[in-house]
């Protein structure tokens, strides 16, 4: 055991560093574009804030057609986009940037689904007061749909979490990266499973944290 | 003085148009508790919705105050609508916000400066006599509690005119009175003129001064409430009475030998 860990201690935390950074990193790039994406899919909507059948349309292609191309396939096929972006596309910078574009039109989906749930009672009642567009989608519907949004987010970190073991393909690193290039190619079954193990502690971990964080800002009960 | 003229409000649907109020001509004079009575599905929640404009009508002129709001827009609007509070069935209070943010809610819409919004929706909370429960969230309230936090955040821009649409309808009948009589408190010593939507006939008998009739889109009778009820010339004003005997003796017996709980001062 302690042999083990001698000799792959400092390769498996290189990995969890790798795996973390790309995974904080693209979910906060992926909220960053997906967020205001979101925002504009829901208020666009039949029936939202201001809807706009044309925009809402364009939006919602854009949005699945995101989402629908395999993972694998987008990392290869935006290489000079990537490179445009960040220089580069290996190691971890060249992964951050597909993570990013796979995960932002999943993002838009999940965020325009926690404002859809928000009490359309609740918006009408804000116009009510005189609240312009603007302030019922800051005031009213991201915070009451505050919660929902939490658990979007950790759904989007472990997405992406699962997602960066993949992007060792080029070269990024990660826990994934190790439990495929020991485990499957020199079958070295203890490192893979050490990796393993990792993962689904981690994921553990900030689903858990996920969970606990929206229940606490929850005061519906 | 709120004034409808010739109003009417069409729906454009896929399958055809369909007609939700026609030729509205109604006057609620300042001080007025002015009922609007009908089943459900009459008309009056697309009518109470006219007088902010949370609905466009399709026909006709609202005229508040001498002014024709009928084509409101943006900050026009939106300052108008502070001039008018509003309650609703369901309370609509913010559920992630604590009681005391419910009532500076408003306040906060319109820029106000925050540190004398707290002491003014403190002070609506006495009114309600919930000054209590300003840090609690709404899940923590009764029914009855919920809606008097709506009346004080309803007040938190001092309006002229409040609109009740079926603030008592999810409430028993106990918790009713209390909130009717403290609309009638508030209408008479801050007053604020108010439109109240029900389909209850104790409800508009208990405080309404004035009361209109309304069935399928079309206001039937409109006058002082004791007089329409004690004669009533409408086949709807009719059978309303009708119903509020057979099927609501309970709620008529109890409404009348309720005392409100709230009897603090009016400060605002």
């Amino acid at each position: 055991m302690a042999e083990f860990f001698d000799k792959y201690g400092a390769l498996l935390a290189q990995g969890t560093v790798d795996t973390l950074v790309m995974t904080i990193l693209s979910c906060l790039f992926a909220y960053v574009i997906g967020l205001p994406l979101g925002i504009w899919f829901a208020v666009t909507a039949p029936g939202g804030l201001r809807p706009n059948r044309a925009v809402n349309t364009v939006l919602g292609w854009i949005i699945n057609i995101g989402r629908s191309i395999p993972f694998i396939i987008l990392l290869v096929a935006i290489i000079p986009f990537t490179r445009l972006v960040v220089g580069t596309s290996l190691g971890v910078p060249g992964a951050v940037v597909p993570l990013t574009v796979a995960a932002a039109p999943f993002v838009a989906r999940i965020v325009e689904q926690s404002l859809a749930e928000v009490d359309k009672g609740l918006i009408e009642a804000a116009h009510s007061f005189g609240a312009s567009n603007f302030q019922i989608v800051v005031k009213v519907m991201l915070k009451e749909s505050l919660p929902s949004l939490v658990r979007g987010a950790a759904i989007t970190f472990v997405n992406l979490f699962g997602y960066s073991a993949m992007a060792g393909t080029v070269g990024a690193g990660g826990l994934g990266d190790i439990a495929i290039r020991y485990g499957y190619q020199r079958f070295q079954g203890d490192v893979m499973l050490a990796a393993v193990i990792l993962c689904v502690v981690l994921v553990q971990v900030f689903q858990t944290l996920g969970d606990w964080l929206a229940r606490k800002i929850d005061k519906r009960s | 003085m709120i004034e409808l003229k010739d109003v009417g409000k069409v729906y454009h649907a896929s399958d055809g148009d369909h007609r939700a109020l026609d030729h509205i001509n109604l006057k609620i004079d300042d001080g007025d508790i002015f009922g609007i009575i009908g089943e459900s599905g009459a008309g009056k929640s697309t009518l109470v919705r006219l007088l902010n404009l949370l609905e466009r009508p399709t026909e006709g002129q609202i005229v508040i105050d001498g002014d024709d709001i009928t084509n409101y827009e943006g900050r026009q609007l939106r300052e108008l609508r502070a001039n008018i509070g509003m309650i609703f069935q369901n309370f609509s209070l913010f559920q992630q916000r604590t009681v005391l943010q419910n009532v500076m809610f408003p306040l906060e819409v319109r820029r106000e400066p925050k540190a004398q919004n707290a002491e003014r929706a403190h002070e609506l909370l006495r009114l309600v006599s919930l000054d209590d429960k300003a840090s609690r969230y709404p899940s923590e309230l009764s029914g009855g509690q919920q809606q008097r936090v709506a009346i004080a955040r309803a007040l938190a821009n001092r309006p002229r005119y409040m609109l009740c649409d079926e603030a008592t309808s999810a409430l028993d009948s106990r918790t009713t009175v209390q909130v009717l009589d403290l609309l009638a408190r508030i209408n008479e010593e801050l007053g604020v003129t108010m439109v109240v939507i029900t389909h209850s006939l104790a409800v508009a008998q208990r405080i309404c001064n004035r009361t209109a009739v309304i069935d399928a889109g079309h206001i039937v009778e409109v006058g002082e409430t004791a007089e329409l009820f004690a004669n009533p010339q409408s086949k709807v004003a009719r059978e309303l009475l009708d119903w509020g005997f057979e099927k609501a003796p309970d709620s008529d017996e109890s409404f009348s030998s309720e005392e409100i709980d709230c009897s603090e001062e009016v400060v605002a």
